[in-house]
């Protein structure tokens, strides 16, 4: 059954003023297990969000930011329950990189006890929150434990020559889900989908969307998803078709459906990061691979491609010397116009430290850095970063640079020389294009 | 310096808005892609020009007269469309190119919760307009590349002001006939405005095309749009009008901008109105050319969608947007149709011949090396 009403769901919001002063410890960590508690959750995770919540307030306390106020706010994200410690008031040091009032870290430091760290292991991801509007905070998010389902039979489908594509009600989401897992293999599809009410949620709190094709009534034929990556960029999975024949169309109907409902959106690009074999030819470009590593150390490719939505203006990067033979290179073959402006440094005075943002994604064991600003002792302070994740046993970490700051851009040497290797080029996916870089090893 | 909560200040249907980003001026688009020469074949702009009335008006402008405001509501310029279309001068809004009075007529008539009916592939700024109004588009599937006239009355509800139909369409070049036009305006019967948005109509030469001046007498509820950025060669001058009832055009009226047209652009657009020779020299040129790219294209194994207009959509075996890429890396820029969710469609306008020549060139080469 198909509606065109749309299943998302507001998120539900509870708000806490307080101060990052140990007596409000209590109340604060209430708030969040009340919160987490009425948003649904379970009582084991609601713990692990408690814990992670104190070491994180913890942590702040103790830090520069002692005293200060904070915006607490616990959040209910339908598949999740999110925590935002939010300091709006604070001095432009957020402690992400090292502990506060140590100065920089010398090489070879350890950074096993720095209290988000320790945060970070109790939620499935923690991020460094920076907006030059909204201020500077930190978030936690714990997703609810769902019920799994048993490995699903393939459902045969007799092959449609005419359907509709339109967005699925709650069981025939679920059902397709479920028809995913059983005609593709694991790694062609989100983790997520070995959970498909955690999906419907996730549907429900806009985190995915999803067009399916049915025959107008029970039969599900096929399906494609999606999400949106920051302002500009839409992740694309799929598409999936069950015993439907490339000559009926489906595909490129399923397709032709996703560009439809994005294409008037502020998004610009659009990637298939979960690429299938009935991605229709003709519609994307190869934007090139990241790699996967599996839980036994395997690392396979893992092809992403994409086509932009707009037609693309050209525009001006920042690149340093060392990048810019990759960047000539992937700008050629994917007949992008920009502009390289290089940054060959002039010996001006740089701050002593820099700051990093640091996502971690447990469920998929993959960390990403980001360098928020600059600092003379960046280089020791990404090696520690990156001794930290591989002691945590992230199994892929990856650093993004946005191509909009030569701050950002002039780290490219200092990434070469620690491991990490250039792979892509996300075309306007920050304020400018995003280079991924993978961590390779020594 | 004092926080300003954005946030907070925005409505919805504005921070869900994206906004139109067009294309950067030639000499940057040229360093940017490389190329010493660039054929704009992306906006249907007449490769005649101006009718060489306007261009004589327009060549002797006198500067000091810059100094002084336009006529306010173009005042000899609806004065010879009504002399022209036997209308009254209060018959008929100009604005600062058709666009703007698009906005004039959503703004006079829809309110919150209101919504307007159009195509899901057609000149977008209907739903851009009402889009960023708060207003909701109601987006129509088209029907055989033409506007589906049922299903658009079937999408009629309490709350829709405003049916909008390009006739013919951009990008299909789709036409209603009389017939058919006027059974819809039957079917509404004056229970909404109907616009017909006719800014191709002078390149249509087909007999039973409708000329909606005609109809505004019979359909009260009519408004009809058109413009002198295509056939008149007039669009870095931003002029277009609409015309319609005297009681639908004097609620309009109270949305109009006034003085928002520019001297100049009244001037050269009276000016071309005198001037039908243009239009037959424009569309022999449209005719010969269409031809020409229905051949090239045709022997190239490329589906194409060529109805009435100066354009032609072309269906590639390959993304648009990156075709547009390296078209223009060739020095050719068409208008890539993934925006106009005709994924992987180009639609290129007609222009000289040389340039025709090179979008054939250029084309052949970018599908020879995919």
């Amino acid at each position: 059954m198909l509606t065109e009403i749309s299943l998302e769901r507001p998120h539900r919001t509870n708000r806490l003023a307080t101060y990052l002063d140990m007596s409000f410890f209590s109340l604060t960590m209430s708030f969040v297990e009340e919160s987490a508690a009425a948003f649904g959750m379970e009582a084991g995770d609601t713990t692990r969000l408690r814990l992670a919540s104190e070491e994180l307030f913890t942590y702040l306390a103790e830090s520069d930011q002692k005293g200060n106020a904070v915006s607490v706010e616990a959040y209910d994200g339908w598949y999740y329950v999110g925590v935002k410690f939010l300091l709006k008031t604070a001095p432009p040091e957020i402690p992400i990189s090292h502990p506060p009032g140590k100065g920089a870290l010398e090489p070879g430091e350890d950074l096993a006890d720095m209290g988000l760290i320790i945060a970070s292991r109790f939620v499935d991801r923690l991020n460094v929150l920076h907006d030059s509007r909204s201020g500077y905070g930190v978030g936690l998010t714990k997703e609810k434990t769902y019920p799994g389902t048993e490995a699903p039979a393939k459902a045969p489908v007799r092959a449609l020559t005419q359907f509709r594509v339109g967005r699925p009600e709650t069981e025939t989401l679920k059902y397709f889900v479920r028809q995913v897992t059983a005609y593709y293999p694991a790694g062609s599809f989100p983790v997520d989908f070995s959970f498909p009410a955690k999906v419907a949620d996730m549907v429900a709190e806009g985190h995915y969307r999803v067009l399916v094709a049915t025959d107008g009534g029970a039969d599900v034929a096929g399906g494609i998803l999606w999400r949106t990556q920051g302002t500009r960029t839409i992740e694309a999975f799929g598409p999936y078709l069950f015993d439907q024949p490339p000559e009926h169309g489906m595909s490129e109907a399923l397709v032709d459906g996703l560009l439809g409902e994005v294409v008037r959106t502020e998004a610009i690009c659009l990637t298939d990061i979960y690429p299938t074999p009935e991605l229709p030819e003709g519609y994307f470009e190869l934007l090139g691979s990241m790699g996967h590593t599996k839980a036994d150390g395997h690392k396979e490719p893992w092809p992403i491609y994409y086509r932009q939505l707009k037609e693309d203006p050209g525009s001006s990067v920042w690149a340093h010397p060392d990048l810019v033979p990759f960047l000539r290179q992937e700008y050629d073959r994917l007949y992008l116009a920009r502009d390289i402006r290089l940054t060959p440094g002039g010996g001006e005075m740089r701050p002593a430290h820099p700051l990093f943002s640091v996502e971690l994604d447990r469920i998929q064991s993959s960390a990403t850095l980001h360098l928020i600003w600059d600092g003379a002792d960046a280089p020791a302070i990404l090696e520690q970063h990156l001794k930290m994740l591989k002691a945590e046993g992230f199994l892929d970490i990856f650093f993004t640079i946005d191509l909009a700051h030569a701050f950002e851009a002039n780290l490219a040497p200092v990434l070469i020389r620690q491991g990490f290797s250039p792979r892509l080029i996300f075309p306007h996916a920050g304020e400018a294009d995003i280079v991924a870089f993978q961590y390779e090893g020594q | 310096m004092p926080y300003v909560n954005l946030a907070g200040l925005i409505p919805d249907y504005i921070k869900n808005f994206d906004p139109y980003i067009p294309s950067k001026p030639d000499p940057e688009l040229m360093k940017l892609y490389g190329c010493d020469k660039l054929y704009r074949l992306n906006n249907n702009e007449n490769p005649l020009g101006p009718p060489p009335t306007a261009r004589e008006v327009i060549g002797r402008f006198e500067p000091p007269r810059s100094v002084l405001y336009p006529s306010g509501d173009s005042y000899y310029l609806r004065k010879r469309l009504a002399e022209k279309y036997a209308l009254d001068p209060d018959q008929f809004l100009v604005g600062n190119g058709a666009n703007e009075v698009i906005a004039f007529v959503i703004k006079a008539f829809c309110q919150e919760g209101d919504n307007i009916i159009t195509a899901d592939k057609t000149f977008a700024v209907y739903e851009w307009v009402a889009s960023f109004s708060g207003f909701q588009a109601r987006l129509v599937p088209l029907k055989d590349f033409g506007f589906d006239a049922a299903a658009m009355l079937d999408a009629v509800d309490e709350r829709t002001k405003i049916l909008f139909v390009c006739n013919p369409n951009n990008p299909t070049g789709t036409y209603w006939d009389e017939q058919g036009l006027r059974r819809f305006l039957t079917r509404i019967n004056g229970s909404r405005i109907v616009v017909v948005d006719e800014a191709y109509c002078e390149f249509v030469e087909s007999p039973d095309f409708p000329d909606g001046m005609r109809l505004i007498e019979e359909f009260p509820n009519l408004v009809v749009f058109r413009t002198f950025s295509k056939m008149y060669g007039l669009a870095g001058l931003r002029i277009g009008y609409l015309a319609g009832s005297p009681e639908v055009v004097d609620i309009i009226r109270r949305t109009c901008v006034v003085y928002s047209v520019n001297v100049l652009a009244q001037d050269a657009a009276l000016a071309a109105l005198s001037d039908d020779e243009h239009i037959v020299r424009t569309r022999a040129l449209v005719k010969a050319e269409k031809a020409y790219l229905a051949a090239e294209l045709a022997s190239m194994g490329l589906m194409t969608q060529s109805g009435e207009g100066c354009f032609v959509m072309v269906r590639l075996p390959m993304n648009d947007t990156l075709a547009y890429r390296r078209l223009m890396s060739h020095g050719v820029m068409v208008r890539s149709m993934t925006g106009f969710r005709f994924p992987n469609w180009i639609r290129v306008s007609i222009g000289r011949h040389e340039a025709m020549e090179a979008f054939i060139g250029a084309l052949g080469d970018i599908l020879e090396r995919t």
